[in-house]
Parts: structure tokens; sequence; C-alpha cells
């Protein structure tokens, strides 16, 4: 992952002030979409509550061979926290394949609720292996034959761990078989939290939204900035597709030729939308930059596939406030080859990149409003 | 009060063109918040649907479902298709319950028969043809689950075997008229595949009404149907009026859809489908953020 690390550059200049010198109407932001003030409370550098969480085993499908991701859901949030009691939920329906290949799940639950799944957690920060812990499901819950569930032993998300690494054996006592699943076959999990209590805490500022609709910021690790420490800001794109507005861009690139269940008609086709994202930053009011943000296609605070967030990281030095706001373009990418000898029309040239429309991301909406996040002194201990 | 949604739409696993993951992407897009992935007489893409949503956290409910093939006055010379949506509330995806229906079992063996249907029909090919569609004969060694649905075949004769394209569009028709086969899996009336959706536990609601040519067997249909399918990009909106105002005056459940394939424009529904249809299929109330947000 590439970063854009910055410590308090004074030589910027295009500020959020000088937006509005370029019209109302490509500078406004004034995208209809409903905005969330920047809130944050609690203590300096301590983690917000951990919580509990629980990760749902969600077996992969279509694939020949089973991939294990989990859906993360916790008392707080979304995310994972040092400190958080988590546990595993999951089916023996979902795990059956694996110890059984090729055997069709039994309908009498009592064949099913003789597997014993056990996980084994490894703990890892910054690389190293900081414990294990194991969590074994010791008993399913059955509410109908084709509700069956089962709830793991918890555990606790040590200090200092950054990852989770999981690994999964499971028992038959029926048979008496076995299976090992490493860790290749399960996503790794991303923890936040790792870096607080000392001289220069990493905490991460995400601005993102539900899915459409209600934009939203939050500090993953709760409480406010720390002086002397570093943020890593991540934009995602989803948000941005709100930010733009990309419904309403108009991307079609020209017509094929199409070949129906109904017969052969003429319909229009269409090319992909990528951002090119930047932020604007200042800290108190020493001066502002406009820097580009990296696009990370697997970045640790949106752990899904698929999805990306625009980052960059910012050190943080002896201020009260950090100002942000971000300035998004959305490009149409013109590739025909997918249509192969069926296109009819071209709008544009093969491998084309079309700007379709450039909006800026305040507070509020409000052109030149800014996002300000406040910063405090850091007690942590003296470096 | 009526909630963003697109309640029937196909993928590559019928006569679609999106994956299950591009049709979820496309509609998160739009802000929609119920969905449905409906294939023709299938559930094969409803599960990687529910995990791209899961994974990518959109803030949607998926509902199973399925566009079910009933015929009127199917083997005589005026048969016509006649479609019913099925709708299954989402606990439908808790491990192995979807696949415990009659209506899933119904859809793998649509997929086996489909199977052979295409073989079938590569085998009466000429030598050549034969082997340009099929050279290294890949297609034999597929099982039904992985075999290419309607449109990929239709794809991969205009890939190999251009000329053949209409031949196989003129033949696949077969596949829902003729034979035993055909006769066990798609004929039945719409009656009996509403009371089999019901004996399942999901809601029929009879797809694009106004399609029909048998307006009175269509219009019995209605009498028993539990919904309808109001605003789809099969009406126009002065049909869709019509149907609405029937849907309302006989308090059936109506749905807002756009019955995409991926091969034309999108047609954005143009509004909601009533919280009262949602939750009669989620057999629960809807979020309260959710309907807020509406």
């Amino acid at each position: 992952m590439v970063k854009v690390t910055i410590r308090r550059l004074r030589a910027g200049l295009t500020g959020a002030s000088g937006l509005i010198l370029l019209g109302q109407a490509d500078a406004g932001c004034a995208a209809p979409v409903e905005h969330e003030s920047v809130g944050t409370t609690g203590s300096a550098d301590t983690a917000i509550n951990p919580g509990t969480g629980t990760l749902t085993l969600a077996p992969g499908w279509g694939a020949s061979t089973i991939l294990y991701s989990f859906n993360v859901a916790g008392s707080v949030d979304e995310y994972l926290r040092v400190g958080q009691v988590v546990t595993f939920d999951l089916s023996p329906y979902d795990i059956w394949e694996s110890i059984h290949p090729g055997v069709s799940a039994p309908s009498d639950p009592s064949l099913l609720t003789t597997l014993t799944p056990t996980f084994a957690v490894q703990f890892v920060g910054q690389g190293d292996v900081l414990g294990t812990a194991t969590s074994t499901v010791k008993s399913w819950n059955v509410a109908a034959p084709y509700a069956i569930s089962g709830t793991s032993t918890p555990f606790t998300i040590p200090a200092g761990t950054d990852t989770l690494v999981i690994a999964l054996s499971i028992v038959d006592a029926t048979d008496k078989s076995h299976v090992e699943l490493s860790e290749i076959d399960f996503q790794t999990l991303p923890v936040f939290g790792a870096v607080l209590a000392n001289q220069a805490p990493t905490k991460h500022a995400i601005f993102d939204n539900e899915g459409s609709g209600a934009l939203r910021t939050r500090i993953i690790e709760g409480g406010s900035l720390v002086q002397t420490g570093w943020v890593d800001v991540a934009l995602t794109d989803w948000r941005a597709d709100e930010i733009v507005q990309k419904t309403l861009l108009d991307t079609q690139i020209g017509t094929a030729e199409n070949y129906g269940r109904f017969g052969a008609q003429i319909i229009p086709i269409y090319g992909s939308v990528t951002y090119e994202v930047s932020v604007g930053w200042e800290q108190d009011q020493e001066g502002w930059s406009e820097w580009p943000m990296s696009a990370d296609a697997s970045p640790r605070v949106l752990d899904l596939p698929g999805r990306t967030a625009y980052e960059t990281t910012l050190g943080l030095e002896d201020v009260s406030t950090l100002s942000l706001y971000f300035h998004v373009k959305a490009f149409l990418q013109v590739d025909y080859t997918p249509y192969g000898t069926s296109v009819v029309s071209k709008l544009y040239t093969q491998g084309q990149s079309v700007l379709l429309k450039e909006a800026w991301d305040n507070a509020n909406g409000v052109p030149g409003a800014n996002y300000v996040l406040p910063v405090v002194p850091n007690t942590a201990g003296s470096p | 009060m009526r909630i963003a949604t697109d309640l029937h739409g196909h993928t590559r696993f019928s006569d679609g063109r999106a994956t299950p993951e591009e049709y979820v992407a496309f509609r998160r897009e739009l802000g929609m918040r119920v969905i449905a992935v409906a294939d023709h007489d299938l559930f094969a893409g409803v599960r990687r649907a529910a995990a791209a949503i899961a994974r990518t956290r959109a803030p949607m409910i998926l509902l199973p479902a399925a566009e079910i093939t009933s015929f009127l006055h199917f083997g005589a010379s005026d048969a016509e298709q006649f479609h019913v949506l099925a709708y299954f509330a989402p606990d439908a995806l808790h491990a192995g319950k979807l696949e415990s229906t009659l209506l899933y079992r119904r859809g793998q063996r649509v997929q086996a028969v489909w199977r052979t249907f295409v073989l079938e029909w590569l085998d009466g090919l000429e030598q050549d043809d034969r082997r340009a569609i099929d050279p290294d004969g890949t297609l034999e060694m597929l099982p039904p689950g992985d075999f290419p649905a309607l449109q990929a075949t239709i794809d991969l004769v205009v890939a190999r075997r251009r000329p053949l394209f209409e031949r196989f569009r003129e033949h696949h028709v077969r596949f829902w008229e003729q034979g035993s086969a055909a006769k066990e899996l798609f004929g039945w009336t719409p009656q009996e595949c509403i009371e089999a959706i019901r004996a399942d536990g999901a809601v029929d609601i009879v797809a694009h009404p106004a399609r029909y040519r048998d307006k009175m067997r269509t219009g019995a249909v209605l009498e028993l149907a539990t919904g309808l399918e109001v605003y789809t990009s099969r009406h126009k909106p002065e049909v869709a009026a019509q149907w609405r105002e029937f849907a309302e005056a006989g308090r059936k459940l109506w749905t807002a859809s756009a019955d995409d394939h991926q091969n034309a424009r999108y047609v954005r529904p143009p509004c909601g489908t009533p919280v009262a249809t949602l939750e009669r299929i989620l057999r629960t109330p809807l979020p309260l953020e959710m309907i807020l947000a509406a």
C-alpha cells in the first residue's frame, strides 16, 4: 500500500477558499446529499470502548473450492478493536462440505450437531505473532431442522494486535473424521487501536456513507486526533459515488448489436467510472495544501472485496484542529474490447479517459466549509 | 409509504448478462433498499447476491426469488407462458433452508434438463459446427450448475459460430414446450404454480400481468394471486396505473420492478414498492431507519 505521508508542510497554497473562485456551479459541491457533521467525543488517545464482536462465518459460493470470509458485527460498529471480546457464529451446514466433500448435508440435525469446529486465532502486530487463542463451538442451537447455529467460546483481542489470522479444525464425532483448514482458506481481519498509547498514536479517520444517502465521518479508534500523532485519512468509493452523483453521469460509450433470446437488437454500451481524489488540509490556520490520495483496492478500513478507499496519512503537530475537504474527479474509462466485433457505433476512442464531473466534498455541502477535526494534546507520556 | 425496490431482474444464471455481484452493485448505486434476483425458474444466483450484500455491507435487503414458468393452454396451439414470481423471506437463506424447498429442487432439475437440451442440440449439428462451438468437449464435462445458461449459451454460439444464432434461437423455445421434461417442469397451470409457491412458504406475485394474451384466464389467476407486478419495464405508464388501481381495489399486494436483463437501457421503476407488500414478504416489520430514509 502506497501512502503519501505529510508532516506539517506549509507550502500548500490551494485552499478551500480558493475553490469559490471557480464558480458556484463547479466548485459548489452542491450535490443534494445529506452530510453529517464531524463529531468526536471521548478522551484524547484512549480507544473507544471496544465492546463485543461477532464473526459470522460466510462460505464462498460458486467457486470450486470453498473460500471462507467473515461478516463482522460489533456492539459498537463493524470494526474490530484491541480489547474487544469476540466470538464466532456459524452453522454446521456452512462447514459440512469442508469435512465431507461431495456428500449432501443430512437433513437430520442430530447428524450435523456432531461436528465440533475449533478456530485457531493468531494475534499479529506489525508482522509478529503476539499470541494465540482457540475458540470452540461446544454446542449447537437447533431452532429448526434448517436453522442450526452455534456460537464459539469468547476470546479477547490483546493489546498491540493489528491483524487476526484465523484457521479452523473440524471434527465429526460420528465417524471421527477430521479436517484442518489453514489460514489461507480464510480472510485475515484488520484490528484497530494497536498503536495508541505512545508518543505517536495512529488513528483512522474514515469518510464514508452507508451505501447511499447520508455521509458520515468517524474516528475508528474513538476520541480525538492527537498532537504528534498520525491520522490515516480515507474516503470510500461509495462516498465518492454519492459526491459526484454517479448514477446521473452519462456513461454511454456507444452502441452494439446484442444477441438474445428475442433476436438481435442494438443496445447502448457503457464505460466504467474511476475516480481521482485529493484531500485539502490545513492544521490550525497555517495554510492549505491539496494532495492526491492513493487508491487502495484492499484498504484496512474497508476490508471488503471489491471496495476501494482513497487514502493518505497526515502527521499532526502541536495544533488544535485539522481541517479537511475532498476534491473528487470522476473519469469515464472507454473500453470497447468486451464487445468485440459487435460494436456498432463509438462515441469515443478506445482507451480514452474522459473527465465527466468534478465535485468537492465539504462539510454540510457548503462550499469552503471544511470538515474540522479537533486535535488534543498527547497525554500518553513523554518522548 | 413506499421503499425503493427492484424485485424482478435476471442474471447470467438465466437470460441476463450481469453477474449477481454486478446486479447488486448497480442497484446499490441507485439507492435501492430491497432487491431480488429473480432468474427464470432457479435460485442459482441468490446466494452469491446475498453474499455480495453481506460482504460489502450494502444497506439492502435481498429477497430470495425466482420467476416461475407455468403455462396457459400447455401443449395447445394457443399455449403461452405465464410467469409467477416467488418471493421468500430472507431467513430462507439460513443454512440449507432454501435448498430444502420444492422450488429450489425444481430449479436444479431445470438446470439439468437445460444442459441435456443444449448438448442434444449440439449433437445434432454438423461436425464442423459442433467442433467450432465446443472444440475440446468442455461443455460435456460441466455439471448442470456450471453449465452456461440461456444468455451465456447464446453468447457462446454467437462468438464461435455466428451463423448458428438464428437456428439456436428458433430451437431454444422447444425447451419450455416440447418433450416430457418440459411437461414435467413447465406444464402446470398458474394456479398450480401459485399453490406450489405457497406450499414452500413463499409469496406469489404475478409478473407483468399485461403481457398475457388470454385476458380471461389471466383475470382468473389474478383473483387467486396474492399480488401482482404493477411497475415493470414491460408496462407503459398508463397500463401500470390501471394495474395499480386493480391491485388497490382488490386489496392485492403490488410491486415495482424493472425486469432488467441488462440488454437495454435500465428503466428505473417510477416509484417504490409499498411497505405493506414488503413486510408481508419479509414476515417482519421493515427496519425503522429504512422507512425513515424512504
